[in-house]
């Protein structure tokens, strides 16, 4: 079988750029929806000092190999805005391809991001809150601010908090994997976790119920569903926790 | 001389204006009057307490205020008609049903908190019903999920309708919250929709797997 080869397009987008590709100016963007269907997404938070928009493409197929020249970027990829948020869409797949799209954002922009098959998520630096419906693979999210809805079919979900938002809800789903949270110690949270399935609950932060939670701080894994309400901090908005398949765990932001 | 006569006849020597000199009886009349007269100057002066002062004197401001502004009641009058009126607009407008309510929260994770405050509450069945019916409507995967959670607390059973919304769903942690849910209502009526959901390609197989049981134990 010939070797699956990489075609990369590394290519800048500034909003100058996009001016020349006809796009709009994207200084009022306050938005940004992102969707592939097979390959990872990168998305990456900075101030506005240090740049504006850019967009790299990772293009892979299993039969040939060629460089992607920035003309020839819409053929993978389509920008488009509309009512302040900039649309990042990868083609609907022609055979056996990923487009990994890796995104340079400013960091006061919200994200929502989509990928339809399989593929890893990374986001880094977003103050403005994401959302994340991911079928197959990794969600990792680093230095988050606001608020996460993830939704993940198989996958560990990690997301780290540097601020939240307390009167937003936080809520992290999966179905086939471990779920970890980090938030700043002083997060105040009503806390709902579910573990259907060899789960178990690591918790840095005090819990106060009602009732126990079953395997809490044991890394013993339950075959039985582990269900339960709790605060932490007094309680507060929700956290929501729930896996069909793996253990949940909620650390303290060093 | 009468009575009226003989009292300004009396005044006329008080006064020493009369042109005769008066009668004995006049005379002794007179003397009396001048000393009762000086004697009423002679008595002390006796000064009012200082509080008298300034009682009046509020008294007087407050009759010059009052005649400004003639009651209390016209002072707040404006002020009372906005509040009314804002009353009745709020009482008008604002809406007084869940479903109104929700209508009107424009983020994803706010409408999750309303619907997490929701557990507080203990719900009508019509409200329930309204929940439910969100299902179908609600896009955002994790909403849904929170609300099937809220109505499965709430000891709603739906199992039909959330059969119903399964063979549609997309999501597969979605799906496997509705699966969980439908093996503890399970009906024969809802097999059939089962049976659909487990015929589609696209199941994840921890989905399938999940499907496939209930429909062999069941």
């Amino acid at each position: 079988m010939k070797k699956i080869s990489f075609t990369v397009c590394l290519l800048l987008f500034g909003t100058g750029i996009f001016a020349q590709m006809g796009l709009p100016e994207l200084k009022d963007v306050h938005k940004v929806v992102v969707k592939n269907y097979w390959g990872d997404q990168k998305i990456k938070g900075v101030n506005k000092d240090d740049g504006s928009f850019s967009l790299s493409v990772l293009f892979t197929d299993t039969s040939k190999k060629h460089q992607v020249k920035e003309r020839e970027l819409q053929e993978y990829v389509s920008l488009y805005k509309e009512k302040g948020t900039l649309y990042v869409l990868a083609r609907q797949p022609e055979g056996f391809e990923s487009i990994d799209l890796n995104l340079q954002i400013p960091s006061d922009i919200q994200v929502v991001s989509e990928l339809f098959k399989g593929g890893n998520i990374y986001m880094e630096n977003l103050d403005k809150g994401v959302e994340v419906n991911s079928f197959n693979g990794s969600v990792k999210l680093k230095a988050i601010e606001a608020y996460a809805l993830v939704s993940a079919a198989n996958g560990e979900v990690d997301i780290q908090f540097d601020r939240v938002d307390p009167s937003k809800a936080i809520s992290l789903i999966s179905l086939n994997g471990g779920i970890t949270v980090t938030l700043p110690e002083k997060v105040s949270r009503d806390v709902r976790l579910i573990s259907r399935k060899n789960g178990y609950v690591m918790s840095q932060f005090q819990f106060s119920s009602e009732r126990p939670v079953k395997n809490l701080n044991t890394m013993a894994y339950s075959k039985t569903p582990i269900i339960a309400s709790v605060t932490i901090n007094g309680g507060g908005s929700l956290l929501f926790l729930s896996t069909q398949n793996g253990p949940l765990a909620i650390k303290k932001l060093n | 001389m009468n009575a009226d006569e003989h009292l300004i006849n009396l005044m006329r020597h008080l006064d020493g204006e009369a042109a005769s000199s008066p009668e004995k009886d006049t005379l002794s009349e007179v003397n009396e009057l001048k000393n009762t007269v000086r004697a009423l100057e002679e008595l002390p002066l006796e000064e009012p307490d200082a509080s008298t002062d300034e009682n009046i004197m509020r008294f007087l401001d407050d009759k010059a205020q009052t005649a400004a502004n003639p009651s209390k009641l016209n002072q707040w009058l404006p002020y009372m008609l906005v509040a009314a009126s804002l009353a009745m607009l709020l009482y008008v407008f604002l809406p007084k049903k869940l479903a109104q309510r929700y209508d009107l929260i424009e983020t994803n994770p706010d409408r999750i908190s309303f619907i997490h405050e929701l557990n507080n509450q203990e719900l009508s069945s019509k409200e329930l019903l309204w929940l439910v019916s969100l299902l179908e409507i609600e896009e955002h995967p994790n909403i849904r999920v929170t609300l099937i959670d809220l109505i499965e607390n709430q000891g709603m059973d739906s199992p039909v309708e959330f059969a119903g919304y399964l063979v549609n769903e997309r999501t597969p942690a979605v799906q496997m919250a509705f699966l969980n849910t439908l093996d503890r209502q399970f009906t024969p009526e809802i097999r059939p929709q089962l049976i659909a959901f487990n015929e589609r390609a696209d199941l994840d197989p921890l989905v399938r797997d999940r499907i496939q049981g209930i429909l062999i134990n069941k």
